[in-house]
């Protein structure tokens, strides 16, 4: 039986480059930024709203904790401002046609809603136990008046966001013990564009 | 009016640089013809394969939205790849024969279609093709395997989770064998061996798995062929006859027309992008779309049902580790289709890597946890996980089927509508199939075993092949029976879907395609 020592030892080692990384424009440089990286300096968002940040953010850390300081509202933000067809959100396997910003859009007016309705309060000022209570009413969608896509389906895409940004990098998955073993290794370092070249 | 460039002529013009058209594109320059590929989506190199799930979606298509409907949806932008090396990119490299029991539904069950070849007509082709880019299986244990050469390499290693879930198998007197797949045991034919690190669906940048980036393709551009990338194809052009095709038209990436002449005409473009080139193909001597006098162009749409059966079980199963098609095989119910109320063959794909996130990650098939009990079963899963995949046939039904939507794409041209449901007896070999690898789990001493939905893996049919012209859209050599010199190639020519994975077949039949080409032309 191999090993995974054995299959390690003869890893060959091939050109490194950033599976996760996002490139941002800051004073007129390139910046490749891992999400967690770009939560961290507090990029700006192309596309979603702060309010819309902190809905994804407080409701994904619900549902995958570690979500939101893996940067779940960055790599979303990123990806719905990709072209047609280039953004690496799971949902394009899940019957999504591009453009997807208005389904994370509405989905997220529609959360907000409800925590109005039931809390009187945004997702960023709930409690664990208030958004719990929100984020099992999505599951199941029990969620009255909710309008947009349904919100069993919103929870899964999300979920799966939140998964791929906690659970989906070299050190998401050595993380839970399962050792990640790339060819072209995806960095997990902030650089920028000069540095990568060198 | 959209000027329209036209550009030099070629022997051979070939749509779609994936499994099929590499493969012809490939052994036309060798017989010294003068070879264009023009190919829709973008340039993609081996560098480009980063292993991550994420970027790994980058592979998939990538053109005009598909519309589907239907009890059981293609899912077309999972099932296809775009850009050099096609979904053969990163497919998973599960190499099946057919059987010999696939290739008379309707003769034998009336069901379905027949094929208009055999087992033993396409067992040579199978043969030549495992020589060229490599099996990795033992024969002799796959016991259900039809005749034909042994595998050129030895089978691939059966880590922890295959052995785990192998002991369910024999408990219920069910057998297994390792299974065959055109990734490298050991080196061959100066491709690297596989490193077992479950990386496939990102696509092997090593060379270890057979795409066509490191099998036909090489060959064919050092034969001199020509390749155009971000070229959509939209439709064939033919002569005053209509029996002969002149070229191809086709939109570069920035909206430009252009049109190239050739004396042979390959379309490769996958099932479903090939019925709608066809179909876009109008003109008053094909007022139906190209070579659609018979109305079955789009028609027999197939993709097998699958379900995973998934579970967790005390001992270390290492499931990071093999490659993602699996490393185990069963076919012990291939050869009775008729179960009564269940109609079809299956198989199961045993034991395959797994990564945590992603389709067919961990963390996907169970929503159900969430909050704070996520991250202690992702430990435990990443230890203790494993999983199979039934593959079912899917039976031909005619309403089945891609046709134009009113909606247009970029460059003005309709989508494809496809449209695919499955029938009851379908549905109950699912039903069947599953309840036994829930068994099998749990005769292997799972603790806690779930399943996946009903999804789609694998796209057949839309132009198919036969003997009679009124009931098919192409002959057994994939050369439309309306025209002189076009041909299709790829799963799209299927009558029927079998319960195998299709493209160790689409490589056999693509190469019956281009020998007979180079024989007529
Ligand atoms: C994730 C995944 C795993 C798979 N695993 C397996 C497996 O283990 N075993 C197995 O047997 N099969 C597997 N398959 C299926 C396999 O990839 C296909 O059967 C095979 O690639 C089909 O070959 P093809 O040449 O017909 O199409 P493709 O390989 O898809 O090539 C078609 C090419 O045509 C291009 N194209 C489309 N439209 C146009 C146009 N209008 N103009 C120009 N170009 C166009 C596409 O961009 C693409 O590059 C898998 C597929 C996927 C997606
Ligand atoms: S498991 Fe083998 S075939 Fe798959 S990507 Fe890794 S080295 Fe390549």
């Amino acid at each position: 039986m191999h090993t995974d020592k054995k299959i390690q030892a003869t890893r060959r080692s091939f050109l490194k480059t950033s599976a996760m990384a996002m490139t941002y424009m800051v004073a007129g440089k390139a910046l490749m930024l891992t999400p967690a990286a770009a939560r961290a300096a507090q990029m700006p968002m192309k596309i979603l709203s702060a309010l819309e940040v902190s809905t994804l953010e407080t409701l994904c850390e619900a549902i995958v904790p570690g979500s939101r300081s893996a940067g779940i509202a960055a790599f979303v933000d990123y990806q719905l401002a990709e072209k047609p067809g280039d953004a690496l959100l799971m949902g394009r396997y899940l019957g999504l046609e591009p453009p997807f910003a208005p389904f994370y859009q509405q989905g997220l007016a529609a959360a907000h809603q409800a925590a109005l309705e039931q809390f009187d309060r945004p997702w960023s000022q709930l409690t664990e136990t208030q958004s719990k209570s929100l984020i099992d009413q999505m599951f199941s969608d029990a969620i009255a008046n909710w309008s947009a896509a349904p919100a069993s389906f919103l929870f899964f895409v999300w979920r799966a966001d939140a998964c791929d940004v906690v659970y989906g990098t070299q050190s998401g998955s050595e993380g839970i013990g399962m050792p990640y073993m790339a060819h072209i290794a995806p960095s997990d370092k902030w650089l920028s564009a000069k540095e990568q070249q060198n | 009016m959209e000027s329209i460039s036209l550009e030099d002529k070629f022997d051979v013009l070939i749509v779609g640089a994936g499994a099929a058209g590499s493969l012809i594109a490939a052994k036309a320059v060798q017989a010294g013809k003068t070879v264009l590929i023009l190919e829709a989506g973008p340039e993609r190199k081996l560098s480009d394969l980063e292993s991550s799930q994420i970027s790994a979606r980058k592979l998939k298509w990538g053109g005009a939205p598909v519309e589907e409907s239907g009890n059981h949806k293609i899912g077309n932008s999972f099932n296809s790849g775009y850009g050099t090396g096609g979904s053969a990119l990163h497919h998973y490299a599960v190499w099946l024969r057919l059987h010999e029991n696939d290739f008379n539904l309707a003769s034998e069950h009336g069901v379905g279609l027949d094929w208009p070849i055999n087992y033993k007509d396409l067992m040579p082709y199978y043969d030549r093709i495992q020589a060229e880019a490599g099996i990795s299986g033992d024969a002799e244990a796959e016991k259900w395997r039809p005749e034909g050469a042994p595998y050129p390499m030895p089978a691939l290693p059966v880590f922890a989770q295959g052995q785990v879930i192998k002991k369910g198998f024999n408990k219920l007197g069910m057998a297994v064998s390792p299974l065959p797949l055109a990734i490298n045991s050991q080196p061959y034919k100066g491709r690297s061996s596989c490193l077992y690190d479950g990386w496939c669906d990102a696509g092997c940048p090593i060379g270890a798995l057979a795409n066509p980036l490191v099998t036909y393709l090489p060959q064919a551009f050092a034969g001199g062929a020509s390749i155009r990338h971000d070229s959509t194809v939209s439709r064939v052009l033919h002569d005053a006859s209509g029996r002969k095709a002149t070229g191809v038209e086709y939109f570069d990436a920035e909206g430009a027309v252009h049109q190239v002449l050739a004396e042979q005409v390959v379309l490769s473009a996958f099932a479903v992008q090939n019925a709608r080139i066809l179909l876009n193909s109008k003109s008053t001597k094909h007022p139906a779309g190209m070579a659609n006098s018979s109305d079955k162009v789009g028609r027999y749409l197939m993709t097998h049902p699958a379900q995973l059966v998934l579970g967790l079980f005390d001992q270390q199963t290492d499931c990071h580790l093999g490659a993602t098609g699996g490393q185990l095989l069963c076919q012990d119910d291939y050869a009775n289709k008729d179960k009564g109320d269940a109609f079809g063959s299956y198989q199961w794909l045993i034991a395959n890597a797994t990564k945590p996130n992603d389709l067919l990650g961990i963390a996907t098939g169970r929503a159900d946890i969430y909050g704070a009990a996520l991250d202690p079963f992702m430990r435990k899963a990443a230890k203790h996980f494993g999983q199979m995949n039934f593959v079912g046939e899917d039976t031909p039904l005619a309403d089945n089927r891609i046709t134009l939507s009113e909606r247009k794409d970029q460059f003005g041209l309709p989508l494809a509508a496809t449209h695919h449901s499955i029938n009851e007896r379908t549905r109950a070999l699912v039903t069947e199939g599953v309840k036994q690898g829930v068994e099998v789990f749990k005769a292997a001493g799972a603790t806690e075993t779930w399943t996946g939905p009903t999804v789609a893996m694998h796209l057949m049919g839309g132009t198919v092949m036969g003997v009679d012209a009124k009931e098919s859209v192409c002959d057994q050599y994939g050369r439309c029976h309306d025209m002189d010199n076009l041909y299709i190639a790829g799963p799209g020519v299927f009558p029927s879907s079998g319960a195998v994975n299709p493209t160790f077949t689409v490589h056999a039949l693509a190469l019956r395609t281009v020998e007979k080409m180079l024989a007529t032309g």
